[in-house]
């Protein structure tokens, strides 16, 4: 007697134990099947421009904060490297390929070199640099690694670079804020 | 049957001896260097042209460490090593410097008890009339040809050298006596 009922109880937890593995595998093949990529899909970013990243018309002991960059960030050892995050391209660091045939330490930083750097610069944290560019107030730059690394207030292999306010410090922060001091760029030029 | 035990115990250890450090990385980079060069024994003249700083630094193998290293060689075409070259460094305190002095092969190397710099630091070579002084600073880098690679191209100005091309041409310069071939390796420094 007591065999007949566990036997019968066994059927319907049989069904159950069945069901619930579809279940779960179902619901795992839905969680892991995502919609066709759009190719025409893109994310917004809020950035300064190009423009003022390149400097244009500028005047004796100016610079772009482009040429900064090459310059403090780009050397063939640091961002200079093909494999490293923030890639950066330059006259002095490393050439664009399949662009000009240019070597380290020669011919001036081309057009294509100058976007392939904004973009990268644009491009290393999208999202924040979007909030510090259209709410500063409530998303500091201190919020970016661009400016966090330089500054050593996170880890940097490069070590420090910058402090709070000097020139170069400020040829970032003021791009970013939108009003681009093209002066500090050039004099953080001017440092060997 | 201790030795039985044992035995597996030291080869496992001794192969994991072989490695250097256990960083497959640094071992490829070391491995990548090959081996001495027949007449050439290790020591001051040896692997001119090649990255120092990839068995002289903290990770080894080699027992001494470089804080700065590197082969100075004559032209951009004429890869022979050129001797006692002054090599200025400074570094970004501007106030710690150190001056260095190529061998026949053209290396020179600092030691950590010479000179610990601390980075960025830039750099002067100078013989005679001769000499130039680095376009960028060397932000991290403790050996010239792990960015002086052979032959230039886009990520590379190609070797250190001392005089330009012109210069170069007009064939003046006659190497000294040496005890090994002061030519360029070609190894590891070049691609």
């Amino acid at each position: 007697m007591r065999r007949e009922r566990i036997a019968s109880l066994r059927k319907p937890l049989a069904s159950m134990a069945a069901a619930l593995v579809f279940a779960m595998a179902a619901a795992s093949m839905t969680g892991s099947c995502a919609s066709t990529p759009d190719s025409n899909r893109v994310t917004q970013i809020i950035a300064p421009t190009y423009e003022s990243f390149k400097g244009v018309n500028l005047g004796t002991g100016q610079a772009g904060v482009s040429a900064y960059i090459e310059k403090r960030c780009g050397t063939l050892d640091c961002h200079g490297q093909a494999g490293r995050p923030l890639r950066i391209y330059g006259r002095i660091g490393l050439r664009f390929p399949d662009d000009a045939d240019n070597v380290p330490g020669q011919a001036g930083t081309t057009e294509t070199e100058l976007r392939a750097n904004y973009e990268s610069v644009i491009g290393l944290e999208p999202e924040v640099l979007s909030q510090v560019v259209a709410d500063p107030t409530n998303s500091p730059p201190t919020r970016l690694l661009l400016v966090k690394k330089p500054r050593l207030l996170e880890r940097h292999k490069g070590g420090q670079v910058v402090i709070a306010g000097d020139d170069g410090d400020t040829c970032l922060t003021s791009w970013l804020a939108g009003a681009t001091d093209y002066g500090k760029c050039g004099s953080a030029l001017q440092v060997p | 049957m201790l030795a039985r035990t044992l035995l597996p115990l030291a080869m496992v250890s001794a192969a994991l001896l072989g490695s250097c450090t256990g960083d497959p990385v640094h071992d490829n980079l070391v491995n990548s260097l090959g081996g001495e060069i027949n007449g050439v024994p290790q020591g001051q003249y040896h692997r001119a042209g090649q990255p120092c700083g990839v068995c002289h630094g903290e990770q080894g193998p080699a027992k001494t460490i470089f804080t700065m290293s590197g082969t100075i060689f004559y032209g951009p075409t004429k890869a022979i090593g050129v001797d006692d070259v002054t090599v200025t460094m400074v570094d970004s305190l501007n106030s710690s410097s150190f001056t260095a002095h190529t061998n026949c092969v053209g290396n020179f190397f600092v030691t950590g008890e010479e000179w610990t710099p601390n980075f960025p630091v830039i750099v002067k070579i100078q013989k005679g009339g001769e000499g130039a002084t680095m376009v960028s600073h060397i932000g991290r880098e403790t050996s010239c040809s792990n960015c002086h690679k052979d032959p230039p191209y886009y990520d590379s100005q190609g070797h250190v050298h001392l005089v330009n091309q012109t210069v170069e041409n007009q064939n003046l310069y006659t190497p000294p006596a040496c005890p090994v071939n002061p030519v360029q390796t070609g190894v590891g420094g070049a691609r």
